[in-house]
């Protein structure tokens, strides 16, 4: 999945989420008695001016703006599950992932390293920055 | 760069007891990264072991606020929005199972910790704490310590 060019985004306390016509990502915090949380590969990377996560064999790239969103919201929801039971939810076009805390919180920061990166990649490459 | 880049350092301060050399709280609606911590001592020229750890913290403890010396490296940019207590005198409670970095140095070469890559980063979430532990001290020694930290947010 792609999500290009992304128009609408609403952020709030806890829920982030952004749209591009039929296709969302949502990060948002809830409480689950039953929960089996996303134990595949889940890295975050960057390659030129973007930043991609990949989860499991789904690969979901961002523009630097929404990457920086998604990352702080991933951060910030991690560190706010205080109680047993507590999950992030990431939704990308539908698809739900639940992530422990621990792992939405590193996720997230390191989605916001990697962000910088393609951020310092787009300032030495103006010109080749993709549209 | 997104964010921005923080500095912090204590010189020549007399340690006779493990503790908690640095607390860092992160502001309540910021990310913190931390970039960089160091320890090191300028008081004894002879080998002694020593040890540091980084860990997350649940219950702040008692030190001394020194948060206004938290320099922008950008001059110009917003002071830090965290907090940050450093030379404990109650420790901080400790998160079980938390221990993100524990290193045995020598006290002549010094600690110093960067993350070896992106994944390996310490994230601070919002309100969230970390702490920076001098775990042994052999005998009274003068330290100087720092750390480098990036705030997202705030």
């Amino acid at each position: 999945m792609v999500a290009g060019v992304l128009v609408a985004n609403l952020v709030s306390s806890k829920r982030l989420e952004i749209r591009n016509g039929e296709q969302r990502i949502v990060v948002d915090r809830k409480r689950e008695s039953l929960f089996v949380p996303f134990v595949g590969e889940m890295r975050a990377r960057f390659r030129g001016d973007r930043v991609y996560i990949l989860l499991g064999s789904k690969m979901l790239e961002m523009t630097t703006p929404i990457a920086a969103k998604v990352g702080f919201a991933l951060t910030k929801n991690g560190g706010a599950c205080f109680y047993q039971g507590d999950v992030v939810s990431f939704q990308i076009g539908g698809e739900e992932f639940c992530l422990l805390p621990e792992t939405a919180l590193q996720l997230g920061g390191v989605m916001l390293r990697k962000t910088d990166r393609a951020d310092d990649w787009q300032r030495e490459n103006p010109r080749r920055v993709m549209q | 760069m997104i964010g921005r880049m923080y500095g912090f350092g204590i010189e020549a301060q007399a340690q006779t007891t493990a503790k908690t050399l640095m607390e860092l709280a992160s502001a309540a609606d910021g990310v913190t990264l931390l970039e960089r911590a160091n320890i090191g001592q300028s008081s004894f020229d002879t080998s002694e072991n020593l040890s540091a750890r980084i860990q997350r913290i649940t219950t702040t403890g008692t030190g001394t606020t020194s948060t206004s010396g938290v320099a922008p490296f950008q001059v110009g940019d917003a002071a830090f929005g965290g907090v940050l207590e450093t030379n404990s005198t109650i420790e901080p409670s400790y998160t079980a199972s938390t221990v993100l970095v524990s290193q045995g140095f020598n006290c002549l070469s010094g600690w110093l910790w960067t993350p070896a890559n992106d994944d390996e980063v310490v994230v601070i979430s919002p309100s969230a704490l970390v702490g920076i532990k001098l775990n042994t001290t052999a005998t009274s020694m003068t330290f100087d310590y720092g750390m480098t930290c990036r705030e997202i947010g705030g």
